[in-house]
C-alpha cells in the first residue's frame, strides 16, 4: 500500500484521487480513512509510503493525528491537504514533522510537486 | 471590512471547480431567486459571524460541477425531497474552501450551511438581519446555471 488518504469529506478524497492519477501516479495503491482516529486504526494493518491528511476533521484533527503518529515513533512521510493557508499553521505542521502542505484549492502541479520527492516520480 | 473582491472570488472558485467562473460585483443588489442557502463563518479572533447568502441553484452548480455532474443531473438531484449526499458533501467542501476569501484580513472558520434563516446561530442571524457591509456578486459558471451571491459582514 502506497498512500493513506485521510479526510472526512468523500468529495475531497475523490478530488485528491483524481489529482493523483492526473499527476501520473495511476498504479498507486490508496487506503482511505475518515479522520485521525480511523487512520491510526488502519495503520495497525497497513504501512504506507506516504500519508496525506486534511487538517480539520471531527473526532481527531490532522495535527493531533500527526502528533500521535510521531509519539509512536512512526516516521512515515506526512503531508497536509488543507484550506488552512496561514504561516502559523504551516509552522505548526512543520514543527511536528510534516513534509509539506498542499493548500486547497490545489491543482495537479501542486500535488505532483509534493509527491514526486517522496514517491520518486511516476 | 476588507471585502472579498470579484477577482479574488473568481480565481478561487475557478481553481477549485475547474470550470470558468466569473464573479462580477453588483450595485445596487442583484435580484435573488426564491430558494436561498446561508453559509456561516466565524471570524477569528473576534468571534464575529459573516454570512454568505446565495441562490441554491448557484451553490448546487458549484457542488455538482466539482464532482463532475451534468447540469441536468444537478437539477434532478436538487428537485428530490432530500438533497443527495454526494452533492451535500461537495457543497460543504466548496463552502469550506471559500473560507479563504470570506475575510481577507482575518481567519474565517466555516461553521455550516442552513436553508432556514431562522435556524442560524444568533450572531449570524444578527449579521443577516442588520449587516454593516454587504458585497453583492452576480456569478456565471461556464455551462451551468449561475446566480447571485452576497457576503454579509457585521462591521
Amino acid at each position: 500500500m502506497d498512500l493513506l488518504l485521510v479526510d472526512d469529506s468523500k468529495t475531497m478524497r475523490l478530488l485528491v484521487h483524481r489529482a493523483i492519477r492526473q499527476a501520473g501516479y495511476r498504479s498507486l495503491t490508496v487506503c482511505e480513512a475518515e479522520n485521525g482516529a480511523d487512520a491510526l486504526e488502519k495503520l495497525k494493518s497497513v504501512k504506507p509510503r506516504l500519508i496525506l491528511s486534511d487538517w480539520n476533521m471531527p473526532e481527531m484533527s490532522g495535527i493531533d493525528f500527526l502528533r500521535q503518529l510521531r509519539e509512536q515513533n512512526n516516521l512515515t512521510p506526512f503531508g497536509f491537504i488543507t484550506s488552512e493557508a496561514s504561516k502559523k499553521f504551516k509552522d505548526l505542521a512543520m514543527s511536528h514533522g510534516a513534509s509539506f502542505i498542499i493548500v486547497k484549492p490545489f491543482n495537479v502541479d501542486d500535488v505532483q510537486a509534493a509527491l514526486d520527492p517522496i514517491l520518486g516520480g511516476n | 471590512m476588507a471585502e472579498p473582491s470579484s477577482s479574488v472570488m473568481t480565481r478561487l472558485f475557478t481553481d477549485l471547480i475547474g470550470h470558468n467562473i466569473s464573479f462580477s460585483e453588483q450595485s445596487p443588489p442583484v435580484e435573488l431567486k426564491s430558494e436561498q442557502l446561508y453559509c456561516v463563518y466565524q471570524i477569528k479572533p473576534m468571534d464575529s459571524a459573516r454570512v454568505i447568502r446565495a441562490d441554491m441553484s448557484l451553490l448546487s452548480s458549484f457542488a455538482g460541477a466539482l464532482i463532475g455532474l451534468s447540469p441536468e443531473a444537478i437539477k434532478q438531484r436538487v428537485a428530490e425531497p432530500q438533497l443527495d449526499e454526494s452533492l451535500r458533501d461537495a457543497l460543504h467542501e466548496v463552502m469550506n474552501i471559500a473560507s479563504r476569501v470570506v475575510s481577507l484580513e482575518h481567519r474565517a472558520v466555516f461553521k455550516g450551511i442552513y436553508a432556514d434563516p431562522g435556524s442560524l446561530p444568533a450572531d449570524a442571524r444578527n449579521t443577516l438581519r442588520d449587516p454593516c457591509y454587504t458585497s453583492y456578486f452576480n456569478v456565471k459558471i461556464d455551462g451551468y446555471e449561475g446566480g447571485a451571491l452576497a457576503v454579509l459582514a457585521p462591521y
